[in-house]
């Protein structure tokens, strides 16, 4: 029974480190940028291919080494788009403006993910790992999730370590706060925004990394991702970091929980607590 | 450490509405100017201009022997200016001390840490704590700790007591004359014109972005400048 127990923990907390993770991305985007980043699926799912390319090219790469790859190539990406076409969409008075720019941004990441790499399920080739285990106090836990956990909640820590600890962190929190009077501190806002750009794009590639190394990807499961990257960031609160993590250990908790209830079910309990929370909190005032 | 600024033909307008009309004023280095005017006189306009948080404006504005850029408020703070903008507009994501620290943009200069402390001890003990959680005149205090951070040669505080107690307004006033002693340029808007004028070098006064006084602030009373600030003369 306690093993049962610990094992349904432990799986629950693997699985919403990455949920986490998942959302991490959009809350900073969201949190600092103000921009709902439609493109953020496909992030998630260009992190993803990235890796799982590096490895086919380069078989022997240590994992580390893939994460890097799949987090600078999206950061990049993150970079040169938010340059070329969403700060200049920020511009604008109107909020859809930069979400259709991230639409359309989504629209070409998926399309242009097929035209590459083709329409099939893709997995991340991680070796002997998939099936190595350890035992602690007596509790036999897969590597893999141990793995996957950890590198979430190194991420999230040196996220916040990054937005609470560094002069950095206060300029993205004062150009998030108020933007013109950060100007007048001498804040390159423009470039604060390119960072975080960047930085949302990375912290998505390296979810994208975690999901490929537990289960398939496709280039169109960007969707699919941003479904739960928005439960995640409206339930912790959007710009919250620890909030999404803890939202994200909720879904992921509720659904091992409830998979063993109801093995059929897939997200349907995850989108319910969703649903029930939203209830809960518009009942409270909590919803504006 | 004051910088002289001079403003000639200045008009700058929001669309069709014309909020600065030919303004030309010079203030020197090292002093304080109180300005004076009803609402949509266009204090708050000129602030904006000379922080560059608005650009598009026409005329010349030049700090010390340089033409300001229009529109660049990161160029203004690096060449000095510094804004205590009306509202406070602090950063509430940021503790006071971190508002003060985001302040210091690098140029160097007697306000640092400690002396703007020094200068306000009541923050000493808030410095872990967030701006909405102070009373209004600790967020002024605040507000003006961040702004003399960057150890600006001019400091421009915009509705300097709005909102506040006498007693604070006082507060900030005593602080405002070691500012003023250690030699910065400042330029006070405050509708309070009997206290604004006891504190500045001169007074000027706007109507619908007009100057329709400027003189000594010795002597400056609200029934003096009555005509000039409802317009009867200009």
């Amino acid at each position: 029974m306690i093993a049962t127990l610990a094992d349904i923990l432990f799986q629950g907390l693997t699985l919403g480190g990455l949920y986490g993770m998942i959302g991490a991305g959009l809350a900073l985007s969201y949190g600092i940028l103000k921009v709902v980043q439609l493109a953020h699926g496909e992030f998630i799912t260009l992190g993803a291919f990235l890796a799982v390319g590096a490895v086919a090219l380069v078989p022997w790469l240590p994992l580390p080494a893939a994460l890097a790859a799949a987090f600078v190539g999206c950061a990049a990406l993150g970079v040169v788009t938010q340059a070329a076409a969403v700060e200049r969409a920020m511009s604008f008075r109107d909020p859809v403006v930069p979400m259709l720019v991230t639409f359309g941004l989504s629209i070409i990441l998926r399309n242009g993910l097929v035209e590459t790499v083709g329409a099939d399920l893709r997995g991340l080739d991680i070796g002997g790992l998939a099936q190595a285990n350890v035992t602690i106090a007596g509790l036999t836990l897969g590597l893999l999730p141990l793995v996957s956990l950890g590198i979430a909640l190194v991420a999230f820590a040196g996220l916040g370590l990054l937005v609470f600890r560094t002069r950095l962190g206060r300029e993205i929190r004062a150009v998030s706060d108020r933007p013109d009077i950060a100007a007048l501190m001498g804040i390159r806002v423009t470039h604060v925004h390119l960072i975080v750009a960047g930085l949302s794009a990375g912290l998505a590639a390296i979810a994208g990394v975690l999901l490929a190394m537990r289960a398939s990807v496709s280039p169109f499961s960007g969707i699919g991702h941003l479904l739960i990257a928005f439960e995640v960031v409206v339930l912790g609160g959007l710009g919250s970091i620890k909030g999404v993590l803890l939202a994200g250990l909720l879904l992921g908790m509720t659904q091992v929980i409830s998979a063993r209830i109801d093995p059929n079910a897939g997200l349907l309990y995850v989108h319910l607590v969703f649903f029930a929370a939203l209830v809960w909190r518009a009942l409270r005032g909590g919803l504006r | 450490m004051g910088a002289r600024l001079e403003i000639t033909d200045l008009t700058a307008a929001y669309g069709e509405f014309r909020a600065l009309s030919g303004l030309s004023l010079t203030i020197a280095a090292g002093e304080t100017l109180a300005l004076v005017g009803a609402n949509g006189a266009g204090k708050s306009t000129l602030m904006k201009v000379l922080t560059g948080l608005m650009g598009g404006w026409q005329g010349r504005v030049t700090l010390g022997d340089a033409p300001l850029r229009p529109g660049d408020p990161r160029a203004a703070s690096a060449r000095g200016i510094a804004l205590v903008p009306e509202g406070r507009l602090l950063f509430d994501s940021l503790t006071v001390e971190e508002n003060l620290l985001i302040g210091a943009s690098g140029r160097r200069g007697p306000w640092d840490i400690p002396a703007i402390l020094s200068l306000f001890p009541v923050l000493t003990e808030k410095r872990r704590a967030r701006p909405s959680t102070l009373s209004g005149g600790q967020q002024q205090m605040v507000a003006i700790g961040r702004a003399l951070a960057s150890n600006p040669d001019v400091l421009l505080c915009d509705e300097i007591s709005l909102g506040l107690s006498p007693r604070v307004v006082d507060e900030v006033y005593a602080a405002l004359a070691r500012v003023r002693a250690a030699g910065v340029t400042m330029v006070i808007v405050d509708q309070d014109i009997g206290r604004v004028a006891g504190r500045a070098d001169r007074v000027a006064c706007l109507f619908k972005g007009h100057i329709t006084h400027l003189g000594p602030a010795a002597g400056t009373t609200p029934a003096s400048l009555h005509d000039a600030y409802f317009g009867a003369a200009a």
